[in-house]
């Protein structure tokens, strides 16, 4: 997911948004090779702008920090980021590094927050609404966008919708995708890789119904499933209660 | 005549070495599933006690539930085997029923290749796993 540019601090922001799509892994700041020694060079740059532009150079620190995995440095920056108040995409881009970086506890929060019909992300932020799980949420806000007339993408409403018939029927609240996300997010940082979910909602009914959250993972098929099969391990240790209506999966991003 | 899961799943991997059309890839998901789906249903029925099948519905879901929620030790690393299993059959019936049911959505040769690639790791881990 991509952080949201702002005025003249946009290119600063489209060398992290271009640093960020080169891999699907976070950066090893360890490591020596061409993207690295450019994230090297852009933190030069971040710490200029903080002596000018405070504002825009803690949001920067954050994404930038966030491309290397670097959980509580991003949290800490963009924390440092809304003490000096908020610009409007501070919080928007603080949700989207939670995303990136496997906290979609956190980054439900702020989707609360900033996906209202009314703060006028409603549209562009529904996508991001729904890989943190809000699934609810999202439904109260494409609710109060119809009655404002709004229309947001059709095709990602239906499936919200129809996740939410699921998930209602199940008993299964946002908070509880969400725990069970970051279960996943923590594996997924565990192996550097960087969260690239999807929703499928199957709904064939007296068949199968169910609501998956799959996460794309570049490795083999095989290797996909033993990374499966620690994320069962890790959903246990933290006590996730299994229920046919909903899960995670990791899958090969291809074959 | 019969037919086992494997050849299912060698049915479908030959099936996308073939396939040019569209309703040959919904043909190669819907052969896979049955594969994994038959593959997983013997693994589960050879753990020391079946697991649990809540409010699920119709033989398919309750096996995805069961699979999800096994009733042998977790000491048993056949457990957490299990639960994974549970997982990628999710992605592989949600493929197929696109495939069989949802005919205006598009399927193209990513979801049938790796549908084939996954029942092959079903089948591949359900064959370990069996005689571990």
């Amino acid at each position: 997911m991509k952080a949201i540019a702002q005025q003249k601090n946009g290119q600063l922001f489209e060398e992290i948004n271009a640093l960020q799509a080169a891999s699907r892994h976070y950066l090893d700041s360890t490591s020596i090779n061409p993207l690295v020694r450019r994230w090297r060079a852009l933190r030069h740059e971040i710490d200029a702008l903080m002596k000018v532009d405070a504002c825009s150079a803690w949001e920067l620190a954050g994404a930038w920090k966030g491309l290397s995995g670097d959980l509580a440095a991003t949290e800490e920056a963009f924390a440092n980021r809304t003490k000096l108040g908020n610009s409007g995409t501070n919080r928007i881009n603080w949700m989207v590094n939670r995303l990136n970086l496997g906290l979609f506890s956190g980054a439900q929060a702020l989707y609360a927050e900033v996906g209202t019909a009314e703060d006028g992300y409603f549209t562009q932020l529904l996508e991001e609404g729904c890989c943190s799980g809000a699934i609810q949420q999202a439904v109260r806000f494409i609710e109060r966008a119809g009655e404002m007339h709004i229309k947001g993408n059709a095709d990602l409403t239906t499936e919200i919708i129809k996740a939410n018939a699921i998930l209602q029927v199940a008993g299964l609240s946002d908070a509880c995708i969400a725990q069970h996300l970051d279960v996943a997010g923590l594996v997924l940082r565990r192996h550097r890789i960087r969260p690239d979910g999807t929703l499928r909602v199957t709904s064939a009914p007296g068949y199968f119904n169910g609501v998956t959250y799959a996460f794309k993972v570049p490795v083999p098929a095989e290797s996909a499933f033993d990374m499966n099969i620690e994320l069962a391990e890790e959903e246990d240790r933290a006590g996730i209660d299994k229920h046919v209506a909903f899960d995670v999966v990791f899958e090969p991003l291809s074959s | 005549m019969s037919s086992s899961p494997s050849e299912l799943v060698d049915c479908a991997l030959s099936l996308l070495g073939d396939a040019r059309s569209e309703p040959q890839y919904r043909t190669v998901c819907s052969r896979a599933y049955y594969g994994a789906f038959h593959a997983a249903n013997l693994f589960h029925n050879a753990l020391p006690a079946p697991g649990t099948v809540g409010d699920a519905r119709g033989r398919h879901e309750q096996l995805i539930a069961q699979l999800a929620n096994p009733t042998c030790s977790k000491r048993n690393h056949k457990y957490f085997v299990s639960q994974a299993l549970s997982k990628v059959l999710r992605t592989l019936i949600d493929a197929r029923v696109r495939a069989d049911y949802l005919i205006d959505t598009e399927v193209d040769f990513g979801m049938a290749a790796k549908s084939s690639e996954s029942a092959r790791v079903v089948m591949l881990k359900t064959s370990e796993f069996a005689v571990n």
